[in-house]
């Protein structure tokens, strides 16, 4: 205790050394902590972009139908027994039918392509709740119970000068040779995120593709929500013993390795950072207790000499350097801290080229603050590890008759 | 007596329309007649498309189409540059595409559209209305013309419904209208331009519509059609795309 005491007693000696110091640590950690709060951000928007508004978690197919030439072809039953089943899996949330398809759409005069997923939105608005957000601003997302309905891309839309209420024709084949036609109101738009995915988007509701299709009970894909985001494996392997044979499982990693890599990445971005940082601010510490064990060298003789231990010294400076760490780290983190709550309160806003403003929210768990605060200090110690060694191990005589 | 003569009259009456009747031909002769003209079982045709697109501009295509029995035919295209080379095969329920920069064939849905224009790929390379559609005749409302109401009879039908015109002194089709399931009206066809072709009379031209996109049509013109000649089977080989 009296050690802990002289140790920051020590610390006020070179004020300006030891500010120095303790605001290197300071924003060592700050910087950590923001960039932490941001990478979740990113992470969560490509989560929400990809898994919680597109692909679901994971996803029940007929065995052949990725990759197939005709995939239509490959349906399943749009079957309620066959939806408990799935739905008994552990984690498992709830399970959505969907069909994806892709034809013309036309306004009478013009025609382009459309690709269209359609939805059970009772279901689906549970697997993957971001769906329910992301229409055009001033725009409804389908509601339950309501047929003959449908988002289109906000570019093809306009292309096709059709505003809400405007009655836009849709044109596709179902498994069958035959293509049907039939009237689809504009309900709303889908928002730009991506320009060539708006310019062909289109949400409709399930029993209307079934008709248009002529696919009267019959599915393409089951997506099933997963309460917990890291059991999507269990929950995959899972359904895979239970479906058997006849059935696909997927999980969005394997669908999208794209956006599991860019997320993978931001976590090794971050991960080499933070490394960078640590070592810089771990440098700035080993010199500065360097500095104070040279500068007290007869210092530590005369402690020495009037029978102070040596584990004592190594003690003190060891206190000294985690007494620096620990309380600038805290600091550090909770200033971070307020600066990430701050920013996920507000969000930061950023536009795609051609898109609609997407806003990402910084945001960290309190667990992670404590997790920088003990890297921290236990850095500072490890730090100066050397120095006290160094301190400890003068000789009293050649100390006390240095310079 | 008086009410037995009327009776006889009435009689008399009723049937001398169904003695006209007895002279036309069956639905399915007519049917017979069209997939005849339009697509005799072995022919060797050049033909030159020009697709007109909704922003006005228009692309042509040309190509020699050869068929040979009722279901194989293939089609070689000259022009324009970007298709040149390109190549289509349909045997059976089954049709690919060449494509010369891929050195590889690609599998084609009957119901895609040919090249991009307004013609279908079955109205092109399936034309076989016996095998495809019953066919009823009903009241055309103009003397000239035969009506034919058809109705899909298999899943490989391009379409549901097709009500298709034939002029009645000819038996030349005239126009046609083809239905989706729901009823809605995908496009209509226009023959026209009858000519001998060594011998074998049909329409040069025909111009399909976009009916649900107005501004887009495509005019098929037939520059030459030789028939009965003989056709190696080899040429309707998958391998033998690209050669």
């Amino acid at each position: 205790m009296r050690l802990l005491f002289l140790a920051l007693r020590n610390l006020t000696r070179n004020k300006r050394r030891t500010l120095l110091t303790a605001f290197a640590v300071l924003f060592g950690t700050m910087a950590i902590v923001l960039l932490h709060g941001f990478v979740n951000g990113f992470v969560q928007n490509n989560i929400e972009a990809i898994v919680l508004s597109k692909l679901g978690a994971v996803q029940v197919f007929r065995k052949g139908y990725l990759g197939s030439d005709d995939p239509l072809k490959k349906h399943m039953p749009h079957d309620s027994s066959l939806m408990e089943k799935i739905k008994q899996t552990p984690f498992v949330t709830e399970v959505a039918p969907r069909i994806s398809f892709d034809g013309m759409v036309s306004n009478g005069s013009e025609s382009t392509m459309f690709v269209a997923t359609a939805i059970d939105p009772e279901r689906e608005y549970v697997v993957c709740p971001e769906r329910k957000k992301r229409v055009s601003p001033g725009s409804k997302p389908l509601a339950p119970h309501q047929t003959g309905k449908a988002l289109f891309g906000k570019t093809m839309a306009e292309s096709l000068k059709a505003g809400i209420g405007t009655t836009l024709v849709l044109q596709a084949a179902g498994p069958h040779a035959s293509t049907n036609a039939i009237d689809v109101e504009v309900a709303g738009f889908l928002p730009i995120l991506n320009v060539a995915e708006s310019k062909r988007l289109v949400t409709t509701q399930l029993d209307f593709a079934q008709e248009l299709l002529r696919m009267k009970g019959q599915v393409t894909e089951y997506v099933v929500g997963v309460s917990d985001l890291t059991k999507i494996h269990v929950v995959a392997s899972h359904l895979r013993t239970a479906l058997g044979q006849e059935f696909q499982v997927t999980t969005w990693e394997e669908l999208d390795p794209a956006t599991r890599a860019r997320v993978t990445s931001l976590d090794y971005i971050f991960v080499f950072i933070a490394g960078v940082l640590f070592l810089l601010v771990a440098t700035g510490i080993v010199n500065t207790m360097m500095m104070s064990v040279y500068e007290r060298v007869r210092e530590i003789g005369t402690m020495l000499a009037v029978g102070v231990r040596r584990w004592q010294v190594t003690v003190l400076f060891l206190l000294e350097a985690m007494s620096l760490g620990l309380l600038s780290s805290i600091v550090g983190a909770s200033l971070g801290y307020l600066f990430v709550s701050y920013l996920g309160q507000r969000g930061i806003a950023m536009r795609p080229p051609g898109g609609d403003v997407i806003y990402t929210y910084p945001h960290l768990h309190v667990s992670f603050l404590f997790v920088v605060v003990g890297f921290a200090t236990i850095g500072a110690i490890v730090s100066a590890l050397y120095p006290a060694y160094k301190a400890s191990r003068l000789s009293p005589t050649d100390a006390l008759r240095a310079t | 007596m008086l009410r037995r003569t009327l009776c006889l009259l009435l009689l008399g009456l009723l049937a001398f329309p169904s003695v006209t009747f007895a002279a036309d031909p069956t639905p399915e002769e007519l049917l017979k007649r069209y997939d005849h003209v339009m697509s005799p079982r072995t022919f060797d045709g050049l033909m030159i498309m020009v697709a007109h697109r909704q922003d006005d501009t228009t692309r042509t295509y040309k190509f020699r189409a050869l068929k040979s029995q009722d279901d194989k035919i293939r089609t070689w295209f000259f022009e324009p540059a970007s298709a040149k080379g390109q190549e289509m095969l349909r045997v059976g329920d089954n049709m690919w595409v060449y494509m010369p920069n891929l050195k590889r064939a690609l599998r084609l849905a009957s119901r895609e559209s040919f090249q991009g224009g307004d013609f279908n790929n079955a109205d092109v390379l399936r034309v076989n209305y016996v095998a495809d559609y019953n066919a009823k005749l009903i009241p055309s409302g103009d003397d000239k013309l035969w009506l034919l109401d058809l109705s899909a009879k298999t899943k490989e039908a391009a379409y549901d419904r097709i009500k298709l015109w034939l002029y009645k002194d000819k038996q030349q089709p005239a126009k046609a209208e083809y239905y989706a399931a729901s009823g809605k009206l995908l496009r209509s066809a226009v023959f026209e331009d009858v000519k001998n072709f060594h011998g074998h009379e049909r329409p040069a031209k025909i111009t399909m519509r976009n009916e649900l996109a107005s501004k887009r049509f495509s005019e098929m013109t037939m520059l030459d059609l030789k028939l009965d000649m003989d056709v190696p089977a080899q040429k309707f080989v998958l391998d033998d795309l690209g050669r």
